[in-house]
């Protein structure tokens, strides 16, 4: 798919700008600080309705402003869809799809698919496990939209049972009434827990096979790159993921579970460690616990890759999912949009060369830059200039 | 900030449910030009219905005596009882005019992050209700979210071993309604609670 048209109103930096896109490659070349990766960002929202910059809505507004658009001419095979999604400050966002009336935001998801790779992506190899769930639960709504509310049920049922459990803990013991409405969570937290694990196992599957691809693609082939789930449901995990499970022993059988042997598990876990979440007043099991590990060559990547490694394994990750967008939907002209924001400055040059071989495929790619000349030349296509505020068309640069 | 009487109104006012500052200040400015008589109409309801409601003594409905008229009416079913959160759930189920039994109003559902565990609530009451054999059946119809799904996996967990039929109300699509508007979740439910179409 592409975008043939954005146009952005009172969105962080912009007062108005439109853009003409087309597919092909759009590089926006311009100094730090002028709105580029804003546009990055604006393309990113209408697909996730988050941003990969900040947590709350508030940042996307222009400064005193109350209300911000994005609007959006979106093409996918041969369908035309217009989206106009309204953020308004302290409100829900509306979003109006074709011109019909406003309906809730949620409406949106599934219209707009993109890739997004961005410097934060590093966090992906390095950063907390809770990154990586994010990952997972994010490309499963992608893939399943429905799942969003998954998610979202089993974060109510956690609210509840921690807050259970921190009444107990107040309570200095476990009294028969707290036993019995604990019980109640319990079921209910399995339930919607073993949900959120199918949900991501399938992802998984998904991606696996796409991710050692994209590895070998990005780097020399030495090492193979995989992702394997850990979960609090069969091992002991510390607060950094670590599991007291070797990563060479028996491949667990969770991955081909039904969601209902996926709940039996999940409550001889809480069963198990009942004791010691009264005393943590927490819940210590489920999949708001668990961690993605991600190996090179068998060894864990976090604390071992090097700087290059780290990069080449991030990019590795958001190629999976594009693949797993592919796969999703392989028609052609329904491929998800490519989105580059300031990636390939931190790369060297014979990974800028084979990340831009690899992205050369999709239908649209968008690449921000500071500075053109980290550009690969192969992905040269359309050249816009941004300057603050504003973007333009860039003039004929001698050489480029 | 307004002086005195008024703002102490607007106060009390922007307590109650779903009324915002500004509301406040509108009603409060309508009662101050508005009719005496009218308002004292009002201020007497106020007064009335926190002097002479009460809760009737077996099933927790509002009721301005002992028991309230649905306990006292001798032509409903005695052997079905309703388990509802609130009275005003009482007041819907009635409107059906479809359920003869009578009722049990819980005062709430569990939920753990307002404070509200199963001792909040009237189910000591409820299980006292069931001691003896008159009650045969027991429809829970707690609220279809979170909390009150938790109220009703509790109870069906209390109750299962006096031998008395639980049933649980179903969840699906809106009579009426367009199958293409129905949101995931309330479809997925109608799915899983299908039942067959021939008798």
């Amino acid at each position: 798919m592409y975008i043939s048209h954005l146009s952005l109103t009172d969105f962080r930096s912009y007062a108005q700008a439109d853009l003409e896109l087309s597919p092909g490659t759009t590089v926006l070349v311009g100094a730090n600080g002028v709105g580029k990766t804003n546009v990055a960002e604006a393309i990113g929202y209408l697909a996730t309705l988050s941003s990969h910059r900040v947590t709350s809505d508030a940042a996307l507004l222009r400064f005193g402003t109350e209300r911000a658009l994005v609007r959006a001419q979106v093409v996918r095979t041969t369908q035309t869809t217009s989206v106009e999604l309204e953020i308004t400050r302290g409100k829900t966002n509306r979003v109006r799809i074709n011109r019909a009336n406003p309906v809730r935001s949620r409406e949106i998801l599934g219209i707009v698919r993109t890739v997004l790779f961005a410097p934060e992506d590093l966090s992906l190899v390095k950063g907390d496990p809770s990154s990586r769930r994010r990952f997972l639960d994010d490309l499963l709504v992608v893939l399943q939209p429905h799942q969003a509310a998954t998610r979202s049920d089993y974060e109510r049922v956690l609210r509840q049972r921690n807050a259970l459990l921190k009444s107990a803990r107040a309570a200095g013991k476990l009294t028969s009434n707290h036993e019995a409405t604990l019980d109640v969570w319990d079921q209910h937290l399995a339930q919607a827990g073993a949900r959120v694990l199918r949900g991501r196992f399938d992802v998984l599957s998904q991606i696996g096979g796409p991710l050692a691809a994209a590895y070998a693609s990005l780097t020399d082939g030495s090492k193979i790159a995989a992702a394997h789930y850990r979960s609090t449901v069969v091992s002991d995990i510390d607060d950094d993921g670590d599991a007291d499970i070797p990563l060479d022993g028996p491949p667990d059988t969770l991955l081909e579970a039904t969601a209902s042997q996926l709940q039996e598990r999940i409550l001889a876990a809480l069963a198990a460690k009942r004791q010691q979440e009264v005393e943590r007043g927490m819940t210590l099991v489920g999949p708001h616990r668990d961690e993605l590990q991600l190996t090179l060559g068998g060894v864990p990547a976090k604390g071992y890759a090097s700087h290059g490694e780290t990069w080449s394994l991030a990019l590795s990750m958001r190629l999976a999912s594009y693949q797993a967008m592919l796969d999703d939907d392989p028609r052609p002209g329904a491929g998800p949009i490519l989105i580059l924001d300031d990636v390939f400055a931190e790369l060297d040059s014979d990974r800028r060369a084979r990340l831009a071989k690899v992205v050369a495929d999709a239908e649209q790619v968008l690449v921000t830059a500071a500075v053109g000349a980290d550009v690969p030349d192969s992905l040269k296509g359309h050249v816009l200039r941004v300057v603050p505020g504003r973007i333009e068309p860039a003039p004929e640069e001698p050489g480029a | 900030m307004y002086e005195g009487a008024v703002q102490d109104l607007i106060d009390e006012f922007g307590r109650l449910p779903g009324i915002g500052p500004k509301s406040a200040q509108r009603i409060a400015f309508h009662v101050l030009e508005a009719d005496r008589a009218d308002m004292d109409r009002l201020a007497d309801a106020i007064r009335a219905v926190k002097d002479k409601v009460k809760f009737c003594a077996v099933c927790f409905n509002v009721s301005e005596q002992e028991l309230c008229n649905i306990c006292r009416d001798p032509k409903r079913d005695e052997t079905v009882l309703c388990v509802v959160e609130e009275s005003k759930d009482v007041m819907a189920v009635e409107r059906t005019r479809s359920f003869r039994g009578r009722y049990h109003v819980l005062g709430g559902s569990i939920n753990p992050i307002a404070g509200i565990g199963p001792e909040q609530l009237h189910i000591r009451e409820l299980l006292n209700r069931l001691h003896d054999d008159t009650i045969e059946e027991v429809i829970i119809a707690t609220d279809p979210n979170l909390e009150g799904e938790a109220t009703s996996t509790y109870l069906a967990r209390m109750l299962k071993s006096l031998g008395i039929k639980i049933t649980r109300l179903a969840s699906g699509l809106p009579v009426g309604g367009d199958l293409e508007y129905a949101d995931e979740v309330t479809l997925g439910r109608a799915f899983e609670g299908r039942r067959s179409a021939i008798g």
